[in-house]
């Protein structure tokens, strides 16, 4: 998970876990069941939509890759975990979204290094530029868990994932 | 109204408002793709845009029209394609290696048999 070198079965293990010990609030409900996709041991990536009645979504996609001259281990080298208003649906009737479109909180690499868009699309707020949370660190269970909290104690986002921009 | 994902398996009642019967978790789904249905599902890609996934890739202006998701499998797709490429040629390479290494044993051993001959 994260940024740290991992291998298929560690990665898996550790989804496995996680996504057995999740319980999904009463008003959500999975519109894309997490679906792993994978070309070769080293090679894989997943996506996972959650949809809640208020009509806000959350949208999970991560993307590992061969450690290079590295045997049987992996590391993440895309990462996507939105959560934000329903704008639009694409092509298969999932959440779609454009930079223009509303944010409540993303975490993505889109442009290179890690960053965090909280509550707007600009400014990218880069992982040095956020205190009290590290953005690499987080994994999809860790944001999709937050967000939850979120909802349920309607604390904001940054008092619930203790973090300052 | 178009049919939301939160209405699969749930209920609306008589006044259109959505009843949450239960919220359930799918199976993790997990699946191979060879490297002929990652070409086909960039060439999808490709047809939809009317562009090579080079000018894909090298373009901002097209990445920003597209929904985040799109640009996010067409550059995995095209990620993993690479990776299939590449471990088809090391597959590739072992095997010529192990079959320079088996001919060179058999000729060995046949040059025992001549010198034993």
């Amino acid at each position: 998970m994260a940024r740290r070198p991992t291998d298929y079965a560690a990665f898996r293990a550790i989804v496995d876990q996680n996504y057995s010990a999740l319980t999904l609030p009463s008003d959500c409900k999975e519109s894309h069941p997490l679906d792993i996709v994978r070309v070769t041991p080293d090679s894989w990536h997943l996506r996972w939509y959650l949809e809640f009645s208020d009509n806000k979504y959350v949208r999970i996609a991560e993307r590992y890759e061969k450690f290079s001259k590295m045997m049987s281990l992996s590391r993440r080298i895309n990462v996507a975990y939105h959560y934000g208003e329903i704008t639009r649906r694409g092509p298969d009737s999932l959440p779609g979204h454009l930079a223009s479109d509303p944010v409540d909180m993303r975490i993505d690499d889109s442009c290179g290094a890690i960053h965090l868009h909280y509550n707007s699309q600009n400014p990218h707020h880069p992982n040095d530029a956020v205190k009290g949370l590290d953005l690499d660190d987080l994994d999809m269970f860790g944001f999709v868990n937050g967000i939850f909290k979120h909802r349920a104690n309607q604390k904001p986002l940054h008092v619930v994932f203790g973090f300052k921009v | 109204m178009t049919k939301s994902a939160l209405d699969i398996g749930n209920e609306r009642t008589y006044d259109g408002t959505l009843r949450i019967l239960e919220a359930q978790m799918s199976p993790i789904r997990e699946q191979f793709l060879t490297l002929l249905e990652v070409e086909e599902l960039i060439h999808k890609f490709e047809e939809k845009y009317q562009v090579s996934t080079t000018e894909f890739l090298t373009s901002t202006e097209l990445r920003a029209k597209m929904l985040d998701d799109e640009v996010f499998q067409w550059e995995a797709f095209n990620a993993h394609r690479d990776e299939l490429e590449r471990a088809a040629e090391e597959v590739r390479s072992d095997y010529l290696k192990h079959l320079k290494t088996s001919q060179d044993d058999s000729r060995g051993a046949n040059n025992n048999l001549a010198l034993a001959a």
